[in-house]
């Protein structure tokens, strides 16, 4: 008996044995900003739609597929050089550039003329330091014409994107980083030092900037790392309007105690 | 349950027994005031049974017009999102538009598809399709809902429906599916469907706006 026992023990001890080799992490070094992907099987999850939505492709699949399947698609790509208008606010952008380098030059040549002048001699050089003065504000009505056509112009291209800040952290342990989660799209967001050193400070770091689609999403946000590995993942729901720039600020001042996450949401 | 003993009246008898009849000694409530409950309940009722359906009707829109929103929806999720297909979610009016379009897209990159539920200009449902589909794109240039429905009920789908106590119940955008000699071709399908007779399919060429295949089935 105690013969047969210790032989299924040395057949059970091997496999075991390689597996815990196996298990063993290796050392291997990723890149900061690399996809990972992972594969887990899981039951899926009927999540029923507010509205239904394509039902007769999804109650005639079977012949729609069937269809499908008897085609061929062959891609054909065609290069052509031909010329193309070039973009008017490129020239803008081109003009502006040596309206500045101008500007800038202007400025040193005023810069130098008032270094030689440490005293003024006569009424006459009062004057053209008022003309100096004038050319001054000019030159900074030019740059304030100039930043609000660029600003019109960023903003006329906005897209619908979300960014997500975290504060409040002061005084307490960091997280190592925070997951992101949506549907089956997680972003895992390690925190750098020098956003972990602006934390402490009471400072506030970016840690998500995407482009999104333009309707209500339900984030899963997990923080990770030491104590916070303890706190269940909060889910925070907020509507990003189309052709928006939506902030969601997250404040975990006191998340730790609390179930559920401060949130702040503004748009520009 | 007063509710429903103040609508019967003074007297009456409830189906369900003399437990809930009117006793003689309680105050009876008048009839301007039990006709405004009824009202007022009626409206009550009314707006807890459009909540419950998903809210006021949305105004109607031809296929082409929101085909903007999707793309601006599908872009995000993925830059080389291409439109592969395209239903009504909503019922069809006799001018080719709905409440509701459906929109799906197809991303070389993730390798999945996504639907796009446009309603009243905006995003009203996204999702991923649970099944593999292998579409190709749509072609770019495609006749509107309208249209393609105007030459679906002049060619055969009026007579359809007249003859057959018919309507329409799905239009969809393809590209190859329908067409069986012109594979390459982007069509719209009609279908209508009736209680007594074989369903009908009118294909219709997206780029010509002419029907260019019929069956039953």
């Amino acid at each position: 008996m105690r013969a047969t026992v210790l032989f299924i023990l040395l057949l059970v001890s091997g496999p075991v044995a390689r597996a815990a080799e196996s298990a063993t992490p290796a050392s291997t070094s990723v890149p900061a900003d690399s996809v990972i992907e992972t594969l887990k099987v899981q039951r899926e999850e009927i999540k029923a739609p507010k509205h239904e939505s394509l039902r007769f492709l999804k109650d005639h699949r079977v012949f729609v597929r069937s269809q499908l399947d008897r085609l061929r698609t062959q891609v054909t790509r065609e290069h052509t050089n031909g010329v193309q208008i070039l973009d008017a606010r490129y020239l803008k952008l081109k003009e502006m550039s040596a309206a500045i380098a101008a500007a800038q030059d202007t400025i040193g040549g005023e810069q130098a003329r008032a270094a030689q002048q440490s005293l003024l001699s006569s009424v006459t050089e009062l004057g053209k330091l008022e003309a100096s003065l004038d050319l001054m504000d000019s030159l900074l009505v030019d740059e304030r014409a100039r930043l609000l056509w660029l600003e019109k112009d960023f903003v006329g291209h906005q897209e619908t994107a979300l960014v997500i800040v975290i504060r409040g952290l002061t005084g307490q342990g960091l997280p190592t980083g925070i997951a992101i989660a949506e549907e089956n799209e997680v972003t895992h967001v390690t925190l750098s030092d020098a956003d972990r050193a602006s934390l402490a400070r009471g400072g506030i770091a970016q840690i998500f900037h995407e482009f999104v689609e333009p309707r209500t999403h339900a984030l899963q946000v997990k923080l990770e790392g030491g104590a916070w590995d303890t706190r269940p993942a909060s889910v925070v729901t907020l509507d990003a309007p189309r052709d928006r720039l939506t902030f969601l600020e997250l404040d975990l001042s006191n998340a730790l105690t609390l179930s559920s996450l401060n949130t702040r949401v503004w748009y520009r | 349950m007063n509710l429903i003993r103040a609508l019967m009246g003074p007297g009456s008898v409830h189906p369900g027994g003399s437990r809930y009849a009117r006793s003689h000694r309680e105050p009876c409530t008048s009839p301007p005031i039990r006709a405004l409950f009824f009202i007022a309940s009626l409206f009550f009722f009314t707006w807890c049974g459009a909540a419950r359906a998903g809210d006021n009707p949305a105004p109607p829109f031809s296929a082409r017009s929101g085909l903007d929103a999707a793309v601006n929806a599908a872009h995000a999720w993925a830059t080389d999102a291409q439109l592969v297909y395209l239903e009504n979610d909503e019922v069809v009016g006799p001018d080719g538009n709905a409440g509701r379009w459906g929109y799906l897209f197809y991303s070389e990159n993730r390798g999945r598809a996504r639907g796009y539920s446009i309603r009243d200009g905006k995003l009203d449902e996204a999702s991923d399709l649970d099944f593999e589909l292998d579409a190709p794109p749509v072609s770019n240039t495609w006749i509107d809902s309208n249209a393609a429905l105007a030459a679906a009920e002049k060619k055969a789908g009026a007579e359809y429906c007249l003859a057959n106590n018919g309507r329409l119940a799905t239009m969809l955008l393809i590209r190859g599916a329908f067409h069986e000699r012109t594979p390459d071709a982007t069509t719209w399908a009609v279908v209508y469907t009736s209680p007594t007779a074989p369903a009908l399919f009118v294909v219709v060429d997206a780029a010509k706006g002419e029907v260019v295949r019929m069956w039953r089935g």
